[in-house]
């Protein structure tokens, strides 16, 4: 009894750290975003500063003992509770009552998500494989355990990005037994955020009954429901590319410090997947181009030590790993089999794969998508209709094309049977670019109101200005 | 004016879209969410003799054996599966090694190939991928790691699994086909 007790309370520590963590660090790039914005941040953010601590804690030779990980965060606790001195941004402010209940039901949805997925411990397919069983071991060796994982005698991935794996093993190190329960909360989380950011891209403060209801059809789309609360990150990455999308956003629209939150987005989306890590390597390409514009003014220096700080990032765990002697085979070979050749022969094949993910139907009778991808043209017409949100329209539809295309590339090169590749990956991959019809969504519905959210409206002239 | 009918024209299809939607969630949720004490149940009380879910019969089993083991036995798994199981999550920071012994016959093959088209991709995969990493339980691979082990788990066999090897070791748990060996 006294040691559930105890497993119970390292637990919450452990998960409470994680949002601390999110939260300073939320607080430290986004000073003026308040609410549910801010929270669905911290969400994201905090595992990811964790899993950086553990990669300091590995090469200065720190052991990953719980306690030790945790403590630092909580005297930073009154950062937290100073006042900002920054005005509020209007980011998904407006109609106090609808945005409750869109809040509302996001935290509803994951509480259900956590049941849900909560009916089994983790101990199969790809949460065991390529994630949890590295988290149990950086656990037992209380570090990332190099030797052991090149030993290991069956396991998956293990030159898999490690944020998930490494937040796991705090939770197996408090208890390993129980760890394989006590690590689904994390999956919920990530659910949860993802519903917060949800509600930021599509609200808009004139029409927030219209809002709720577009929120609502996201937050219940089936096949995040399906998906996204169970224990693989792929539902983490989803929301991480949404968060992308949010902060270029906001970096057009002005907002302070957005680059370096777009950063930040930048290096959780590569610690959390390859898959991640090639999306936060064009995020930089489009940083670079928006950095060497013309308009970029007074703001050209920040966007440069951005752009340096996203590199290291995104170059953090291929370099780690290369270290390590992990081999990555997807990875390692794709620039050398990028050739046109296979790409032809193969994209009949893919493209059938993406229709049929978009169009398709789950085991369940459920319309995969629900409503996603026809209101997303929808909206993406209405935006670009209008001539202020044109320009953000054109953009948000060429970088779903391109999240697309990148995965598409690496199918065409995988050195995998196809057909048994597209059946296992393509349905997870292809969520991860369900974030740019979310955007898309958010822009109709702003350029229905005749513009009148801010951040939205601005972004859409930003673009137009910049032609992008 | 033009503003207004947009507006009602997307309002009406936001409404149908979540007619459509509800519909889909409450397949979606009937499936997922309702049936969470069965699904508990069914994964909890798994045939125990035939080991037909691998994961979960590890899952059941291995954590009370490893309870039982120094953290530094060097421990020999012999898997009767198909499939990978992680037997690490359980038994690290034991040394391990595991030895699988999967004879598919022709007409299992088939069967399996006729329910999963990628099968025989996935079968060759792992047969070769065991080939190549030494795991595959042969006489001779069996003697080696028999030899190397503190501790020996056998799935679904039994301690004559070990055949001339079976002296050395003792019963040391057993539980749903799975047994514990010590060595002696």
């Amino acid at each position: 009894m006294l040691q559930l007790f105890g497993t119970a309370i390292g637990t919450l520590l452990v998960y409470a750290t994680q949002i601390l963590a999110g939260a300073l660090l939320t607080k430290a790039l986004c000073p003026a975003v308040r609410g549910a914005p801010f929270w669905g941040r911290a969400l994201l953010l905090g595992p990811w500063a964790l899993a950086l601590q553990l990669l300091v804690y590995h090469a200065i030779g720190l052991p990953f003992a719980p306690w030790l990980v945790v403590l630092p965060w909580w005297p930073c606790l009154v950062l937290l509770r100073r006042r900002s001195g920054a005005v509020a941004e209007p980011v998904a402010t407006g109609g106090e009552g609808p945005r409750r209940i869109a809040v509302g039901l996001a935290l509803a949805v994951s509480v259900v998500s956590l049941v849900g997925f909560g009916a089994e411990p983790v101990h199969d397919r790809d949460a065991m494989h390529n994630f949890a069983v590295f988290g149990r071991v950086f656990a037992a060796h209380q570090s990332l355990a190099i030797e052991a994982l090149r030993g290991m005698v069956d396991a998956g991935h293990a030159e898999y990005p490690p944020l998930v794996a490494l937040n796991e093993a705090l939770l197996f190190a408090v208890d390993e037994e129980l760890g394989a329960w006590t690590v689904l909360p994390f999956f919920a989380l990530a659910q949860l955020a993802l519903g917060l950011l949800v509600i930021e891209a599509v609200w808009s403060a004139a029409r927030p009954w219209r809002s709720l209801a577009v929120a609502a059809l996201l937050l219940l789309l089936p096949q995040w429901l399906v998906t996204v609360g169970s224990a693989v990150p792929d539902g983490r990455l989803t929301a991480t590319v949404l968060l992308l999308g949010l902060e270029a956003r906001r970096l057009v629209a002005g907002a302070a410090r957005a680059e370096f939150a777009g950063v930040a987005a930048v290096g959780a989306a590569a610690l959390t997947k390859n898959e991640g890590v090639a999306v936060g390597a064009m995020a930089l390409l489009v940083l670079a181009f928006w950095a060497a514009r013309r308009g970029a003014g007074s703001r050209r220096p920040a966007l440069i030590v951005a752009l340096a700080v996203g590199a290291a990032l995104v170059a953090l765990w291929p370099l780690c790993r290369t270290w390590m002697g992990l081999h990555d085979e997807i990875a390692d070979g794709l620039l050398r089999r990028l050739t046109l050749a296979p790409l032809a022969a193969r994209m009949p094949e893919i493209v059938a794969t993406w229709w049929e993910l978009a169009a398709g139907v789950l085991p369940t009778g459920a319309p995969r998508w629900g409503a996603l991808w026809p209101l997303a043209a929808l909206a993406a017409a209405v935006a670009f209709a209008r001539e202020r949100t044109r320009g953000a329209a054109v953009a948000l539809v060429l970088a779903w094309l391109a999240h697309l295309g990148l995965y598409t590339a690496v199918f065409a090169t995988t050195p995998h049977q196809l057909d048994w590749h597209l059946g296992t990956a393509a349905p997870r991959l292809f969520m991860h670019t369900s974030a740019w019809p979310v955007l898309l969504l958010g822009l109709g519905n702003a350029a229905l109101d005749g513009v009148q959210n801010r951040t939205v409206a601005s972004t859409g002239a930003g673009l137009s200005e910049a032609r992008v | 004016m033009t503003g207004r009918w947009i507006s009602g024209i997307a309002l009406l299809a936001a409404g149908a879209a979540m007619a459509w939607h509800a519909y889909g969630f409450g397949v979606a949720a009937t499936h997922r969410l309702s049936t969470v004490p069965s699904r508990l149940e069914r994964f909890l009380a798994k045939a125990p003799t035939v080991p037909r879910n691998a994961a979960a019969l590890a899952y059941r089993t291995l954590p009370e054996f490893a309870r039982q083991l120094p953290r530094d036995a060097r421990t020999l798994v012999l898997s009767p599966f198909l499939e990978p199981v992680q037997f690490e999550f359980y038994l690290t920071p034991r040394p391990l090694r595991v030895l699988y012994s999967f004879q598919l016959s022709p007409e299992q093959r088939k069967e399996l190939e006729a329910a999963e088209p990628a099968a025989r991709y996935v079968v060759e995969a792992r047969e070769r991928e065991l080939q190549e990493r030494g795991m595959v339980w042969t006489d001779a691979s069996l003697a080696a790691a028999a030899a190397w082990a503190d501790a020996v788990i056998g799935f679904g066999l039994g301690a004559r699994a070990l055949g001339p090897h079976a002296a050395d070791f003792e019963l040391a748990g057993a539980r749903e086909g799975v047994v514990l060996l010590r060595r002696r």
